[in-house]
């Protein structure tokens, strides 16, 4: 069940810092404390980014979800960007290794609870992230 | 130096002087704009001072992605380069958190828990120095192999 949802389009590195920001807020909101809060914030600002650096535009929403007495927050960020080739490799993808940034999704979903991936070369991308109360 | 900001729009990390140190304390969100004048300008305290050591701290960064931390990663670089230490100091829970999880590279970083920490350590590293140089004139052969070491 959906409590309540905002949306945010993503395309400069500003529209980044405004969702994230306003994360923060949403989390806040909904109970997280200061650490959690924070570290979903970094997750959508890793996803917002990709979106800015690979996709050049796209969306962020971030949505309250229960699931039985649970309650969480969900983010889903959307491109119509290039998609990616291989998700294997992308989820493989870590920072000390390749010595670059890669897209930082293995460490997105270390920060959350949950994590789902679609992909589709020349289609785009999207992830939703969750992490509960 | 090239692409650093100076419109008056780009919040900028005040630098100040601590006892043969500098103390950046940052307060501020990061972004690219912010990072990269920051790097102009602590490169620049650092040669004008001749400080030994750089203390940086982040205790009022509430968020710090992949890409910022690569930032301030490479801003210590260039200050180690220059022959000065940085120490990083004051990181928050959630931060460390989402830092390590995201497996950024942190070897050969240091850090504190605190500026009261650093500052102690300042102190001891002040003191130290002093003994050395004190004991070094009477040219004792172990004192001046921890000289080198250090």
């Amino acid at each position: 069940m959906k409590l309540s949802e905002t949306r945010f389009t993503i395309q400069y590195e500003m529209d980044v810092a405004h969702a994230v920001l306003q994360t923060g807020t949403f989390c806040a909101a909904l109970g997280f404390d200061k650490s959690r809060s924070q570290m979903v914030v970094t997750a959508v600002s890793e996803l917002a980014r990709n979106i800015v650096k690979f996709a050049s535009l796209g969306e962020l929403v971030l949505r309250t979800v229960t699931r039985g007495v649970s309650k969480g927050v969900e983010a889903v960020a959307d491109d119509q960007g290039p998609g990616i080739e291989d998700l294997e490799q992308a989820m493989q993808d870590h920072f000390s290794s390749s010595g670059t940034l890669g897209l930082g999704l293995p460490g997105v979903k270390r920060i959350m609870d949950e994590f789902e991936i679609e992909s589709e070369p020349g289609r785009g991308t999207r992830v939703t992230i969750r992490k509960w109360l | 130096m090239t692409g650093v900001d100076d419109s008056s729009d780009v919040a900028r990390i005040t630098i100040q002087p601590y006892r043969g140190a500098l103390i950046a304390s940052i307060q501020v969100d990061l972004d690219e704009r912010v990072l990269r004048r920051f790097q102009s300008d602590l490169l620049d305290c650092v040669r004008s001072s001749g400080a030994k050591v750089a203390i940086i701290d982040i205790s009022g960064v509430d968020v710090m992605d992949g890409e910022d931390f690569k930032g301030i990663r490479s801003i210590v670089a260039m200050v180690a380069l220059m022959g000065t230490e940085t120490i990083l100091c004051g990181m928050q829970p959630g931060v460390v958190a989402s830092l390590v999880y995201l497996d950024v590279p942190l070897e050969g970083l240091k850090t504190k828990l605190n500026l009261d920490a650093t500052l102690a350590e300042l102190d001891a590293f002040e003191s130290r120095a002093e003994e050395i140089t004190q004991s070094g004139a009477l040219e004792d052969r172990e004192v001046a192999n921890e000289i080198e070491r250090d």
